[in-house]
């Protein structure tokens, strides 16, 4: 029999889901919140600590734990959902390990007023540690206006434990949890067994055997071996203790059914009798049907689902990017950054006396190139309110449920789609929000295809190209989204016939939370952070970057002089940057932009998608004031816009001169910039979630060589469609990898079973 | 006994198959019952991780539940059971025998 986990497991669990203590502090008493996915942990951890996590109404938002400080004695930590404390997935793992741990000093374990039956599970399972705790029941309100109504005093009695109730999203009862927890009355409690006598002595029969080191959670290590989950080393060397959790499974077994099945039937038939005395339902049970229903009967109608899942996405890129977004961006652009400010400080530096070169610095190289981030603010701000409505509104699960059979196909199941879909406001939560998925190959690929989906930051590089370039092409932006999606699509076919990625199948149960109009406090506050996020970023990472650059890219050494020195405009060729990139830029000759200006573009975007913006705006020059005709202001507003426009047309990829080769060439670029590796905080991101090693750096070889690839194909191809290139090298080439592709994809075969990788899911099944 | 010889020949598929058909039609598994048809869980087909999840969900013998939804493709089928809605996977909906509720 086995039953143990490997020493390899719980080297993984108590080692790769640090920082455990990172912003604990030893002194103060901890209080965890813990309870079933999605019962509202975090939004009551918000009104308790003042703080901002992310939060949403579907299951799975939280994945690591968030520790506040709610005095200076006292410390919330906010624990990702769990439905029992055995752990399949890692940020369950994150939960049963925090309440394992000694230093848990206080449980609030939240639950779902209106899905009490299920919730008290986890609290009887809880209750076998011993830990002082108190049941907190959320959403109450919603309780209220229900046709059923809780004994609060009643089941407080029964479980032995206080109850409150409280609703997190009215803030009703939030000051009574609060005195609750700082009266520092944290009644005591044995750890017991709740349930019917059978079990109750089975357990008791292991848990005598434990010595004295292991007794205070000796019932919970017992229930933990029963069901072959994780437990002490120690114990398990025990002879006396193995065997006394085989006698006692053998007992419990003795009628055929599975362990998992009698310790589970025995716990929810003491929750159906607790309810049937602490709960009662009244006579107007089903008058009518709930807001859910009559939304679902729509939203997950067979035939209506998918046109209804696509018209969604569709305006939420659509008003985003091009419609809302894109007005209000090219307002921003135009008359702010544009028509005013760059205009002001060049001449107010020059007025007060500046050299200048210190004016051109300030207005084209930093307000211009921080700038052409900042613009966008209000295309995010617009970004992050749909995102966040569609995260609080209750539809993510519905879409992962509309889209899991298309999924399968992929190798992955519906869960994926909530990472693909924070992926495109930001990489960073979205690479994190993969821990939720059942199976390490599926983890693994949307890990690895997660940040194809442009982002936030990748969307400016999305709109400018947009105007610049394909100001002929209607919907490009939208379409630069599909493209994002058949990237993954072509990746995620791609990496399953490979064995690391091999697709395993998991269980896939997810629960369909009710329909809440998103609160307003909510949206507003996501919308804050985020965007303050976005602006932070400018000013450390934008702000240094385009300072650094406009000087490299001013300052030359010219050889006749033997001197380094400010260039003149027509002498931008001879600048450090340039000499330094150009042999750089010759890498990317097969793609059509070998220009050494789209090559630093690529190069700072690693530092941050949006400084790509910001570089092209350095490198393109202002319209110097005193050449402007005074008459001409009704103009100025399209020249700030056309001058940028212009430098990425003409400079960069050369259109005026290459014409259509060139057009095509900037489409490669921003195929190339979109699909290739993610910027520094992603990566690092990556490289933890992904458990480094070799992983990682496939991982990031095959991010390069798929977008490289890709544009390459793109450029070769284009021109050969177009008629405007000859067929050569690369062109052979791009029709060898398409081949290598489509072989891969459609003839070659997922490879057979490998047994020898680890399990990462500290769990043996006992038969 | 000459009488036997012109009896007309039983098959064995023709003892079997009605008892087939009659048990077939008590027991059901959950991936055949009709959206919104009231039903009960027998037992579960399996004991391993798949079961491990349905049980700590509440899926257990006796439990009524409701189907409210299939996905465009028939699976998964999202459940109303014990008070709230679940999606469960076509795995799990093919180890779950169920009787209807009449």
């Amino acid at each position: 029999m086995k039953c143990c986990k490997s020493e390899y497991t719980e080297d993984k669990i108590k080692g790769s889901l640090a920082p455990r203590h990172a912003n604990k502090s030893a002194d103060a008493r901890h209080v965890m919140l813990a309870g079933n996915p999605n019962c509202g942990k975090s939004t009551i951890f918000n009104r308790l600590c003042n703080m901002h996590v992310r939060t949403g109404n579907y299951p799975g938002v939280t994945v690591t734990r968030h520790v506040g400080d709610l005095t200076s004695d006292i410390q919330i930590i906010d624990l990702p959902g769990t439905y029992s404390l055995s752990s399949a997935t890692t940020d369950e793992q994150v939960a049963s390990e925090e309440l394992l741990d000694n230093d848990a000093e206080f449980i609030i374990n939240i639950v779902d007023g209106t899905a009490l039956e299920r919730s008290l599970y986890l609290t009887l399972e809880m209750l076998m540690l011993g830990i002082p705790m108190i049941l907190v029941i959320n959403m109450w309100d919603e309780v209220k206006k229900s046709h059923i109504s809780i004994d609060i005093k009643k089941l407080s009695e029964k479980l032995g434990i206080d109850v409150i109730p409280v609703s997190a999203a009215t803030g009703e009862g939030m000051n009574e949890l609060k005195n609750r927890i700082l009266s520092h009355n944290w009644r005591v409690i044995e750890p017991r067994y709740i349930g019917s006598d059978r079990i109750y002595r089975a357990l008791e029969s292991i848990a005598g055997t434990a010595p004295k080191v292991y007794q205070s959670h000796a019932v919970f290590h017992a229930k933990s071996a029963l069901q072959g989950d994780w437990y002490p080393e120690a114990l398990r060397e025990m002879p006396e203790w193995t065997d006394a959790v085989d006698k006692a499974r053998k007992e419990l077994t003795a009628d055929g059914k599975s362990i998992y099945q009698v310790i589970a039937a025995d716990r929810y038939e003491y929750i159906d009798s607790l309810l049937g005395d602490c709960m009662s339902t009244s006579e107007h049970s089903d008058s009518g049907s709930s807001l859910t229903d009559i939304v679902d009967s729509i939203v997950l109608n067979r035939y209506a689902a998918f046109p209804v899942f696509l018209l969604i996405m569709f305006a939420v890129y659509y008003i985003s990017v091009t419609w809302l977004g894109g007005e209000a961006t090219d307002w921003v652009n135009d008359n702010l950054f544009g028509d005013t400010l760059i205009p002001f400080v060049r001449d107010g530096l020059l007025d007060i006396g500046a050299a200048g070169w210190l004016s051109a610095l300030a207005a084209d190289g930093i307000v211009g190139g921080v700038g052409a981030v900042l613009g966008f603010v209000p295309q995010m701000v617009i970004l992050f309110a749909l995102l966040s409505v569609l995260e609080e509104c209750g539809y993510m699960t519905r879409a992962s449920f509309i889209l899991d059979r298309f999924f399968n196909m992929l190798g992955l199941s519906g869960r994926a789609f909530i990472p693909y879909l924070i992926g495109s406001g930001c990489g960073v939560p979205a690479l994190m929000t993969a821990r939720t998925l059942g199976s390490e190959s599926e983890r693994r690929v949307t890990l690895m295809t997660t940040t194809m989906i442009p982002c936030g930051a990748k969307l400016p590089i999305i709109v400018v190209f947009a105007g610049a370039v394909f100001s002929d092409i209607p919907f490009f932006a939208p379409l630069m989204y599909l493209a994002g999606v058949f990237m993954i699509v072509i990746s995620a076919l791609i990496l399953k016939k490979f064995q690391a990625f091999r697709p395993s199948s998991s269980p896939m149960m997810l629960e369909l939370p009710g329909y809440h109009l998103p609160s307003l406090r909510v949206v507003l506050l996501s919308i804050w952070h985020r965007t303050k996020g976005y602006v932070i970023k400018a000013g450390t990472i934008i702000f240094p970057c385009v300072t650094v650059l406009w000087l490299v890219s001013h300052v030359g050494y010219i050889q006749d002089e033997h001197r380094f020195r400010m260039l003149e405009d027509e002498e931008t060729e001879l600048s450090l940057v340039a000499s330094a990139v150009k042999p750089v830029s010759v890498v990317f000759e097969p793609a059509g932009f070998n220009d050494y200006r789209a090559s630093v573009a690529v190069i700072t975007g690693l530092l941050a998608k949006e400084s790509i913006v910001s570089t092209m705006a350095v490198f393109t020059k202002s319209e110097n004031p005193d050449d402007m005709d005074e008459d001409a202001s009704e103009e100025d507003v399209e020249n700030a816009t056309n001058s940028f426009y212009e430098a990425i047309r003409n400079n960069m990829f050369m259109i005026d001169k290459r014409g259509t080769a060139g057009v095509i060439a900037a489409l490669a670029f921003v195929v190339f910039n979109l699909f290739t590796i993610p910027c520094v905080a992603a990566v690092g991101v990556l490289r933890k979630e992904i458990g480094g090693g070799r992983l990682f750096w496939g991982a990031i070889l095959y991010q390069l060589i798929f977008s490289y690839s890709a544009a390459v194909v793109v450029y070769r191809l284009g021109l050969l469609i177009t008629g405007t290139g000859s067929f050569g090298f690369w062109t052979a080439f791009s029709f060898v990898y398409l081949l290598v592709i489509f072989y891969i994809i459609f003839i070659r075969k997922i490879p057979a079973e490998n047994r020898v990788e680890e399990e990462r899911i500290p769990f043996t099944a006992v038969r | 006994m000459p009488d036997l010889l012109f009896h007309p020949v039983i098959t064995t598929r023709q003892i079997y198959l009605p008892i087939v058909e009659f048990l077939g039609n008590l027991i059901m598994l959950l991936k055949e019952i009709k959206i919104g048809q009231q039903s009960r869980i027998v037992r579960l087909l399996s004991d391993d991780t798949y079961c491990r999840r349905l049980c700590e969900m509440g899926f257990l013998p006796g439990t009524p539940f409701v189907i409210k939804h299939r996905a465009p493709f028939g699976y998964p089928i999202s459940i109303e059971i014990r008070g709230y809605e679940v999606i469960i996977g076509a795995h799990d909906a093919s180890i779950i025998e169920v009787e209807d509720v009449r």
